[in-house]
């Protein structure tokens, strides 16, 4: 289905609850949304559950959506909304409010310029990051919220938000930088 | 600095841009599972809130509901019954709606302290002509005539309704509980035929509510003597009563019907039996028939064995008691039935639920203090599960739970024994159907034998 038909499925469904009619919903944004779990969930299992949830949610909250922007930013919304909740239920995200020696020893960092790097190489680093330096990247880069509105969903305070993200970068640019010796040395 | 900082959101922006991944094809089984729930679980909402909503409306009512009950002996003494309503209203305020002008709150002031004795008239509110006078032993009596509530000096709201000074539907009677209704027989009798909307009016219209007689009749007769009342006492029923009732039920279980855990389809019923216990709250919309709302706690178990064809990890075939043949395994199992071997399975089940529901009941026959009533109902789970407690022969997981949802139409029969006007004892015997929604074990629909025996306490006043 193409996204005009998408959202006549969408409005069908805020009529009237229609499992076979949300299939096709599901269908056009679930890759989406598991790639979006995916970005803040290492494991496929528990990524898998929260895409499982998030499309139960959106069926039983889909009324409440009112086309004041494209249905997949709201319902990966929901899906980073529910990533949290996982993330906060493992205890993933407790290391935001501590200090993180390892990347405090590492002062030499190439300039990325000088370094090569392939998207597949840069989500490899981004994996290798924790999970509390990859939310805040993944919450302020991509999803591209505000400090305020990270610490509100964090339950933390905004300096801490940013600082978190200063120590993020600093932390994936060492790992960039780790990865690209170790490959020119395999290499 | 801030180059590099770009840079690195530069990269993840980019290497996250458009970003899909393919989605395993069991995760919209399981999401279509549970929206199926969730639709099952929103299509039943209505049905607690009806309870409620009946629960409510009689409760409303209770306190102007009240009887004397006719009995036999005390009639000889009183040739008719007499219809009283007092509205003594003390000191307490007559109210007006402010929907009139200031000078109307000053008249609201001045009268606020007036004491009046009102009778308010409600044969009007039946469709009868006037019937202001009767004779002192007729079925209305003024305790107090209105003129000669008017006290000297000041206007009383009698007055000021007759000068036309006030809207008289600006004037709002507190209606108060000391309301004592006398019926006379004849009136008695012309209520009966109407009895099943009194309850509607009297939701609708509070003048009704006043008016409303209930039902007056015991379901079988006592002496005076018998129920220790002197002879001027009198015996106020209430409409409500509280029954409680335990059962057995016996039931034919379907199970596995799409294989548990593993194995092919064999549908099997099995003879299985549990407890359910019975709570419901009854309102007598008139001498025959009464409506409650229920809530029942049910308990069963189901046992239950088979032959099983398995290997190390699994079973695949079964097979409802007696042993596998060899020709069957053959058959079955041409290239590898050297890698099973047959195991006797016994299961044990464990089914609970919490049901809510609605019921009627009807008065068919009665005989002296016996009497038969027929109940039909309907109910639905708030809660139900089905566990597994224990498997014998094959090693599967105990404690298995899995949550259902149901909605059970029943017919019963009663047959009661009155002891007193309070108490009653009755043996309950009928059949239910239920139909489960969507459960891969409990799937067939089980058909209830329901046999049990219970109490009902009537409440009654002196």
């Amino acid at each position: 289905l193409k996204e005009p038909e998408i959202n006549k499925a969408i409005k069908a469904c805020q009529k009237s609850s229609n499992p076979k009619t949300f299939r096709h919903v599901y269908d056009f944004f679930s890759e989406r949304v598991y790639y979006t779990c995916l970005r803040y969930l290492s494991a496929e299992a528990d990524a898998q559950d929260a895409l499982q949830e998030t499309f139960v949610t959106a069926y039983t909250q889909i009324h409440k959506f009112k086309f004041n922007g494209p249905f997949g930013a709201w319902i990966c919304r929901i899906a980073v909304n529910h990533c949290l909740q996982m993330l906060r239920e493992q205890k993933k995200l407790i290391h935001l409010n501590e200090q993180d020696p390892v990347m405090e020893v590492v002062d030499e960092v190439a300039d990325l310029n000088e370094l090569e790097m392939r998207d597949q190489h840069v989500i490899q680093c981004l994996n290798l990051l924790p999970d509390g330096y990859k939310t805040i990247l993944n919450l302020f880069v991509v999803e591209e919220y505000s400090h305020a509105q990270i610490s509100k969903l964090l339950g933390i305070k905004e300096s801490t938000s940013r600082s978190q993200l200063v120590r993020a970068r600093k932390a994936l640019k060492v790992l960039f930088t780790e990865t690209s010796r170790t490959k020119a040395i395999v290499g | 600095m801030k180059d590099s900082r770009n840079k690195v959101d530069g990269l993840i922006k980019k290497a996250h841009e458009n970003g899909t991944t393919p989605v395993p094809d069991f995760v919209w089984d399981q999401i279509e599972e549970r929206i199926k729930e969730n639709d099952d679980k929103i299509a039943l909402w209505w049905l607690p809130i009806l309870g409620l909503f009946l629960a409510v409306m009689g409760l409303c009512s209770l306190p102007v509901n009240s009887m004397v009950n006719p009995n036999p002996s005390s009639i000889s003494q009183n040739q008719e019954y007499k219809k009283r309503k007092e509205h003594k209203l003390g000191n307490d305020k007559i109210q007006l709606e402010k929907r009139g002008s200031n000078s109307m709150d000053d008249r609201a002031s001045k009268i606020q302290a007036e004491t009046l004795i009102v009778v308010k008239e409600r044969e009007a509110t039946y469709g009868n002509k006037k019937n202001e006078k009767r004779e002192p032993n007729g079925s209305l009596e003024l305790i107090k005539p209105l003129s000669k509530a008017k006290s000297k000096g000041k206007p009383t709201v009698k007055s000021r309704l007759l000068e036309g000074k006030i809207n008289p539907k600006q004037v709002q009677l507190p209606i108060k509980s000391s309301i004592i209704s006398v019926v006379s027989e004849e009136r008695f009798n012309n209520e009966k035929q109407f009895p099943v909307y009194f309850p509607i009016a009297k939701a609708i219209s509070p003048s009704l509510l006043n008016s409303y007689v209930l039902e007056r009749a015991l379901p079988a007769q006592f002496e005076r003597k018998e129920l220790n009342l002197k002879p001027n006492d009198t015996l106020v029923l209430t409409p409500w009563s509280v029954l409680l009732s335990s059962n057995y039920v016996f039931f034919d279980l379907s199970v596995l019907n799409k294989g548990f855990r593993s194995g092919s389809l064999s549908n099997r019923t099995f003879k299985s039996m549990g407890l359910e216990q019975i709570l419901s709250v009854n309102y007598n919309l008139n001498p025959k028939m009464k409506i409650g709302v229920h809530g029942a706690l049910n308990v069963k178990n189901s046992q239950f064995d088979y032959a099983v064809l398995a290997n190390s990890q699994n079973f695949n075939q079964y097979k409802n008691k007696g042993t596998l043949s060899i020709a069957e395994l053959e058959t079955t199992h041409q290239e590898d039935c050297d890698l099973y071997y047959i195991e006797s399975v016994k299961m044990n089940y464990s089914i609970q639920s919490i049901n809510l529901g609605l019921n009627i009941q009807n008065l068919l026959l009665q005989k002296g203090k016996f009497s038969l009533w027929s109940r039909l109902e309907v109910s639905s789970n708030l809660k139900s599960n089905m566990r597994i407690r224990s498997v014998s022969g094959l090693e599967l997981p105990t404690n298995t739970k899995g949550n259902f949802n149901e909605m059970g139409l029943g017919a019963f029969g009663n047959l009661a024994y009155q002891f007193n006007p309070n108490w009653n004892l009755f043996l309950n015997g009928g059949y239910r159907g239920i139909n489960t929604f969507k459960h891969e074990v409990y799937t067939k629909n089980p058909r209830e034998l329901v046999l049990g025996l219970g109490i009902q306490y009537r409440i009654t006043h002196k």
